[in-house]
């Protein structure tokens, strides 16, 4: 750990056993093919899925694909680090041959001509890829009910929403579809369906993952994350597809940690006093810092109070700047190219975002919304790297309230508000991880660990240690 | 080549009925409301608008993209195309 001179704890000294390790030890051992596993995952597929909605297209590939990985581990060809696990793909990351439908009618018949960075990473890792996933249209929303394709289902709280934008991603490693799921995360969208779903999710610092083949929601936010039942599952994953990328010019050419034994030592917990008047759910902040402290007299670790000024305009800032930069992405959405027209075919909440973005774009208002947005996102960053000097990481709930019940009217400024924690990470551009912490009222609620950017390695040791005291 | 298989879910295909008027004007309603809350934080004032003293903008003015200094800038690197001709489809380059 860096500015740590604490000693090691040797309680919590590895990443905890994960239902992923045991995946690759059952397939490493022979106690079960790939073939076998993507069976299995498809017959939970055909039961589950017309309820949960969270895989939108299959693969026709996925069999012929574990086939030749069953031949080539006979042959005892050296495989990949995902080898044997099977892999689900939101539908705005471009798969060659699948629909990359982004959950639209704009784009509902348009398929993937390549395969996106991270594709091409995870098919080299021999991960065998299942299905694109459902999500909110083009990641506008927060809930999953945002899609073309109807909303997503809940499988760790029924009747609730599975949080969003990467709904299907959270709710096809929940239902047991696939193994790991690939989202991406503008404003909590990896760690809120996370959070929901009672699953480890991941936003990388920003310049971290490569974005090429990436349908994009915020140029200046997107990022590529995994959601997985563990941390070993997450931090197998951003050891595949992270790092440096010609494709993608934002890519930091940094060195990739080592992510699946990263160095343990006892941690200076951040905890900000802007916090708690963010949290709409009292019952979650108590419990977060209730866990927080039970883990401090565990591990000996220590919480450190730090000052955020600028948070509590974190939703200010973020949505002018998504408006007019989405607006910017769809241009390109004009029914000559890509399926149909944008402003005929797109749904409520993304087009209010496109049409917000046009209007605050107009040259009357000479950038001011956009400038102004900008400015305060500096300020935020600023906030966050004057935080790090005091402490290791910062904690914080994922959520200010619990997911509501599908169907629920939630108007634009409360769904807005409901990413209040996830955003400081992606307008400071530093990594964040949810993990699970608790239950309320039988809900999962997640935890937010936060880390400087490119310190992906402490992120996934604060969260595998947290992971382990909470099992 | 993958090929996809629709899993028998729900289809795009049902436009929905959007007040697009009532949807921007809401947007810029909140717009409006996020800009005032982030007023309440002192910024640089030309914030965005010069970088070491020159100004940030390949435009000279809001209404002229057609002057002569943001065309040049745009197309400073193309070869010998003329600004017409710049449309995707028949772009060579």
């Amino acid at each position: 750990m860096v500015k740590n001179t604490a000693a090691p704890v040797a309680a919590l000294s590895k990443i905890s056993s994960s239902k992923t390790k045991d995946a690759l030890a059952d397939f490493a051992s022979g106690k079960v093919t790939a073939e076998e596993r993507v069976h299995a995952f498809l017959d939970s597929f055909r039961k589950e899925n017309p309820h949960v909605n969270a895989i939108l297209f299959l693969s026709g590939d996925a069999l012929d694909h574990a086939r030749i990985l069953d031949r080539k581990k006979k042959a005892g060809e050296k495989l990949g680090p995902l080898a044997g696990l099977v892999i689900a793909v939101k539908s705005c990351i471009s798969v060659e041959g699948l629909p990359i439908t982004a959950a639209s009618r704009v784009l509902e018949h348009y398929t993937g001509t390549f395969d996106a960075d991270v594709i091409a990473r995870v098919r080299a890792a021999d991960g065998i890829i299942i299905g694109m996933t459902n999500m909110d249209e083009f990641a506008c929303g927060i809930s999953g009910e945002h899609s073309a394709f109807g909303p997503t289902q809940n499988p760790a709280a029924p009747g609730r929403v599975p949080g969003g934008s990467s709904s299907g991603s959270a709710a096809s490693v929940a239902a047991g579809f696939c193994d790991i799921a690939l989202g991406t995360d503008t404003g909590g969208s990896i760690r809120n369906p996370a959070s929901h779903c009672n699953l480890v999710g991941i936003k990388p610092s920003y310049g971290r993952v490569s974005r090429h083949g990436l349908l994009d929601l915020s140029m200046s936010l997107d990022q590529v994350g995994a959601l997985s039942p563990d941390v070993y599952g997450a931090a197998l994953m951003h050891s595949v597809i992270d790092g440096h990328s010609e494709n993608d010019p934002s890519t930091i050419d940094a060195p990739v940690g080592s992510y699946l034994d990263p160095p343990q030592a006892r941690l200076r917990i951040g905890i900000a006093k802007e916090f708690e008047a963010l949290c709409t759910d009292k019952r979650i902040y108590d419990a977060i810092m209730l866990r927080v402290k039970e883990f401090c007299d565990k591990t000996h670790s220590t919480i450190v109070p730090i000052t955020l000024s600028h948070v509590k305009l974190a939703v200010q800032t973020y949505y002018p700047i998504v408006y007019t930069e989405f607006y910017s992405a769809t241009r390109k959405y004009d029914g000559r190219k890509f399926g149909l027209k944008f402003e005929d075919a797109a749904g409520e909440e993304a087009l209010r975002r496109v049409l917000g973005g046009r209007l605050i774009s107009r040259a009357e208002f000479d950038g001011q919304y956009y400038r102004k947005a900008l400015a305060v996102k500096q300020a935020i960053a600023a906030d966050f790297n004057r935080a790090f000097k005091d402490c290791d990481v910062i904690i914080s709930p994922i959520t200010p309230s619990l997911p509501h019940r599908i169907g629920d009217a939630v108007s634009a400024a409360d769904e807005y508000a409901a990413d209040a924690y996830t955003i400081p990470a992606n307008l400071a551009g530093i990594c964040a991880g949810s993990v699970p912490c608790t239950r309320i009222d039988g809900i999962p609620i997640g935890l937010q660990i936060m880390a400087p950017a490119f310190h992906e390695e402490r992120l996934f040791s604060a969260l595998g240690q947290f992971e382990k005291f909470v099992k | 080549m993958t090929t996809a298989k629709p899993n028998g879910a729900p289809k795009a295909h049902v436009k929905p009925v959007i007040d697009t008027a009532k949807v921007e004007a809401q947007a810029k309603q909140i717009m409006d409301a996020f800009l005032v809350e982030l007023g309440s934080i002192e910024t640089p004032k030309d914030f965005g608008m010069k970088r070491d003293g020159i100004e940030h903008q390949a435009r000279e003015g809001k209404a002229s993209a057609q002057a002569t200094r943001f065309r040049s800038a745009f197309f400073a690197n193309a070869p010998n195309v003329k600004d017409d001709e710049l449309i995707m489809e028949r772009k060579k380059w």
